[in-house]
C-alpha cells in the first residue's frame, strides 16, 4: 500500500514516530489559529486609500474600471461597451440585482457554451493586488467567468477588502471554502510565443469591473 | 525520471550556435529577470516575506507525514479521493486507472511539472487517449513533440516564426489555411482550437502550486485562464502533484501567492489564482463530479532529512533560471531533463541517477545569483557543491581530475609549500612571451584550455604575499 509505504519513509527519514503527540498538537495549533503572515503596507489600507490601491492595482493589470453611482448607471456603462448586435449573458445572481438591460440584448445560460459577454458578480475584491473573489456556486458560474469574450463584473465598494487574509476570513464566517473560489486580476494573457505579453489566451479578452458607490 | 543529460557538453555545443535560442535566452533575463527585479523593489517587505515563506515550508516538511495525513482527510470530507504515488509509474498507472473508471476517451490537461516528470502524456496517449495540453506553451511543444525547455514559459526557446510552421501543419484540419505570424493572431488560432477541446473533454488533468492542509484545498496560479476550463468543465478532475507541495493554512498560501508571481514573470499576481476545494456540489452551476488527488513521491521522501532536504522548499517559479548565466548560455534542453537551470542541477541528480546527470552540478561558476533570488531562500550553490562531492566520493568524475583536487587540497594546507609554488607560478607568468597589452594569451597543457577562448590577465609583478610584506604588513 502505497500511502503506508511513503508514510513510513518520511517517518523514518525525519526520525519521528507516528504516535508523537507533540508533533500532532503543533499541527493542529498551526491549522487553527490561522495567525497572519506578514501584510504588506499596501494590504492594510482603509477607506478611499483602498479603493484607491484598488483601482490602480486593477488598472495596471489591463481591467477597466468605472466608478458608477447605482445599478442603473451600471446598465449604462454597459450598453456603452457593448459592440452593435452582440448579447449578454447574465448569471442568475447577476439577474437578481434588478439590472435593467435590454431583454433582446440578454442571452440564455448554458451550461459550457461560450458567449460574447457575460455579467457576473462577485464574492468581494481585493485591493492589494486589483483582483475580483469570484465563486462558482449557485448563482456564479466559473465557465461564464471564462468563457466569455468580455466579461463584466460588478462589485459594491464596500466588498473591497484590503487583502487575502480578511477573504480568508469572510469565507470562514460564511462557513468555509466553496468548490472553487478564483482571485481573477486582469483580462486572460500569455507570454509564451517571444515572452511578450498577448491578451485573450483561453479566457476573456476584456474585464470590466463596475464599482458600485452604493450597495447592489 | 528519464534524462539525457549525460549530453550535456555536446548539447550546450548545439545551443551556443543556435542564433534563435540565443535571442530567446535574451529576453528572457531581459524580461523576466529585469522584471522581477523592478516588482520586488516596490514591495518594501519582500525579503521579509522570504524569510516567512522558508520557514513556513521548513515547518511543514518537518511534519510532512502529518500534514500529508490533515490535507487527505479534508480532500475526502468535501468528496475528493487522494491517491498515493511511490513512483512515477505508480502515479502514472493510477491515472490511467482513473480515465478508464469513467471510460474517458478524451483528456485535457493544464501546465504541471510533475507531469512532465512522470512522462504522463506520452503514456497516455500510447494507451488511446487523446490527450491535450492546453498551456499554450505546453500545446506548442506537444506539437513539435519536446520536451520543455523551461518551468514556466515552457516554449521559450522557439520563435514566431517556428510556433507559426508548426501551427500550419497541424491546423489545417481546424479551417486554419494562412500562415499566421503575428502573435496576437497566433493566439487567437490556438485559443479557437482548443477551445472545442476543452468543452469536448470527459478528464481534466492538472497539476498544484499548493496544496492547503487546513481546508484540503489546491491552488492553481495561470494567466491564460487554461486550468480553471480545464478543471472545471470535464466530469473528473485528476491532480497530479508532488508531496512536497503542501501549505498549513489560508493565511501561508497567501504568503506564497505574495512571491510567487513576482518572482517569477516580475508581476505582483498571476491573471487567475484558483482555490478548488472537491467535486461539484449541490446546486452548483458548474465544476466536476469527480475530484482526484494523486500525491507523487517519486524521490521525494528520500530528500528529507538528509542533505538536498533544502531542495524540498522550491516552489518552481524558475527566478533561478533566468538569472543563471549558465542556463542563459545554453537554454534548458542541453540539461536534458525537464528541471533546468541550477534547481534543475540540483533535483534531477536525485530524481534519476548520478552517474548520468553528473555533468549538471560541475556546470556551474557557484556564482550564486540562484540563491539570492529564490523566493525559498534554497542555499543552490552548496546543494551544488554536494553533489559534487557525492560524484568524487562515488569515483564518478575522472581519476586524475580526484588526484588534482587531492593535490591541491594538501598544497593548501601546506602555507610554505604554496608560497613556493605560486611565488614561481607568478614570476613565469609575468615572463611569459605570448602576451599582448597585459594579457596572456597562449599557455601549454592543461592551462591551454583556459587560453583557447580568453586571454588571461597577466598577474601583478609578485604575490599577494609579498606584496603585503613589502607595503609593511605583519603576520599576527
Amino acid at each position: 500500500m502505497s500511502k503506508l509505504s511513503i508514510m513510513a519513509a518520511i517517518r523514518q527519514r525525519l526520525h519521528v514516530a507516528p504516535e508523537d503527540q507533540t508533533r500532532q498538537r503543533a499541527i493542529v495549533s498551526r491549522m487553527t489559529r490561522h495567525r497572519a503572515n506578514t501584510r504588506p503596507a499596501i494590504g492594510v489600507l482603509d477607506g478611499i486609500a483602498r479603493l484607491e490601491q484598488f483601482v490602480h492595482s486593477a488598472t495596471r493589470k489591463g481591467a477597466i474600471v468605472s466608478q458608477v453611482n447605482d445599478i442603473a448607471a451600471a446598465a449604462t456603462t454597459i450598453l456603452k461597451v457593448l459592440p452593435v448586435g452582440s448579447h449578454i449573458c447574465l448569471t442568475s445572481a447577476a439577474t437578481e440585482t434588478g439590472i435593467k438591460l435590454p431583454v433582446d440584448l440578454i442571452e440564455p445560460w448554458n451550461p459550457k457554451t461560450s458567449v460574447d459577454n457575460s455579467l457576473s458578480t462577485c464574492f468581494c475584491g481585493i485591493a492589494e493586488s486589483g483582483s475580483l473573489v469570484v465563486r462558482s456556486d449557485t448563482g456564479n458560474s466559473l465557465s461564464l467567468n471564462f468563457l466569455s469574450d468580455r466579461h463584466f463584473v460588478l462589485i459594491p465598494e464596500r466588498d473591497i477588502l484590503d487583502s487575502m487574509e480578511s477573504v480568508w476570513a469572510k469565507v470562514r464566517e460564511q462557513g468555509g471554502m466553496p468548490r472553487d473560489l478564483t482571485f481573477v486580476s486582469g483580462p486572460s494573457s500569455t507570454g509564451d510565443i517571444e515572452m511578450r505579453m498577448e491578451t485573450g489566451a483561453h479566457g476573456p479578452r476584456e474585464l470590466h469591473i463596475l464599482m458600485l458607490a452604493g450597495d447592489l | 525520471m528519464d534524462v539525457t543529460s549525460q549530453n550535456f557538453i555536446p548539447l550546450s555545443e548545439l545551443a551556443l550556435d543556435d542564433d534563435n535560442l540565443q535571442e530567446a535566452l535574451k529576453q528572457l533575463s531581459g524580461r523576466l529577470a529585469a522584471g522581477r527585479t523592478a516588482s520586488v523593489t516596490e514591495l518594501p517587505e519582500f525579503d521579509q516575506l522570504r524569510i516567512e515563506a522558508r520557514d513556513i515550508k521548513n515547518h511543514v516538511l518537518e511534519h510532512l507525514d502529518l500534514y500529508l495525513g490533515a490535507f487527505e482527510q479534508q480532500v475526502e470530507k468535501h468528496g475528493g479521493t487522494v491517491h498515493w504515488a511511490s513512483s512515477e509509474e505508480d502515479a502514472r498507472q493510477i491515472v490511467l486507472n482513473l480515465c478508464r473508471s469513467v471510460n474517458a476517451k478524451r483528456v485535457t490537461k493544464s501546465k504541471s511539472m510533475v507531469t512532465e516528470e512522470i512522462n504522463l502524456v506520452p503514456f497516455l496517449e500510447s494507451h488511446g487517449l487523446e490527450t491535450v495540453e492546453t498551456d499554450l506553451g505546453e500545446y506548442i511543444i506537444q506539437l513539435r513533440g519536446e520536451k520543455p525547455s523551461h518551468i514556466v514559459v515552457p516554449a521559450v526557446h522557439l520563435s514566431k516564426e517556428q510556433v507559426s510552421e508548426t501551427f500550419f501543419e497541424h491546423h489545417r484540419k481546424f479551417g486554419f489555411n494562412e500562415k499566421n505570424t503575428d502573435r496576437g493572431a497566433l493566439v487567437a488560432e490556438a485559443r479557437h482550437v482548443l477551445r472545442e477541446k476543452f468543452v469536448a473533454a470527459d478528464v481534466g488533468i492538472s497539476g498544484a502550486n499548493f496544496l492547503v492542509a487546513e481546508t484540503g484545498t489546491i491552488v492553481l496560479v495561470t494567466n491564460e485562464g487554461n486550468a480553471e476550463l480545464t478543471t472545471a468543465l470535464p466530469n473528473t478532475h485528476i491532480v497530479v502533484t508532488g508531496i512536497e507541495k503542501i501549505v498549513p493554512t489560508l493565511e501561508d498560501v497567501s504568503t506564497f501567492v505574495r512571491i510567487l508571481a513576482r518572482s517569477a514573470l516580475g508581476a505582483d499576481i498571476s491573471a487567475y489564482t484558483s482555490f478548488i476545494t472537491g467535486p461539484k456540489r449541490d446546486g452548483d452551476l458548474d465544476g466536476p463530479e469527480n475530484f482526484h488527488v494523486v500525491l507523487v513521491d517519486n524521490g521525494r521522501s528520500e530528500m528529507l532529512g538528509g542533505d538536498f532536504q533544502d531542495m524540498l522548499r522550491c516552489i518552481r517559479c524558475s527566478a533561478c533560471l533566468n538569472h543563471c548565466p549558465v542556463y542563459l548560455s545554453v537554454g534548458g534542453h542541453a540539461y536534458g531533463s525537464v528541471y533546468s537551470g541550477p534547481m534543475g542541477a540540483v533535483l534531477t541528480p536525485q530524481l534519476a541517477t548520478l552517474d548520468a546527470t553528473k555533468h549538471l552540478a560541475n556546470a556551474s561558476s557557484l556564482c550564486g545569483r540562484c540563491e539570492s533570488v529564490c523566493p525559498v531562500m534554497i542555499p543552490l550553490p552548496q546543494l551544488l557543491r554536494q553533489w559534487r562531492d557525492k560524484e568524487s566520493e562515488q569515483k564518478l568524475n575522472p581519476a586524475g581530475m580526484r588526484w588534482g583536487l587531492r593535490l591541491w587540497a594538501w598544497l593548501g594546507q601546506q602555507p610554505a609549500v604554496y608560497r613556493l609554488i605560486t611565488s614561481i607560478a607568478n614570476q613565469v607568468l609575468n615572463r611569459w612571451p605570448e602576451q599582448a597589452n597585459g594579457f596572456i594569451q597562449k599557455l601549454p597543457a592543461l592551462a591551454g584550455a583556459w587560453t583557447l577562448s580568453r586571454d588571461l590577465r597577466r598577474p601583478e609583478q609578485g604575490t599577494f604575499s609579498q606584496q603585503y610584506r613589502k607595503a609593511g604588513g605583519k603576520r599576527v
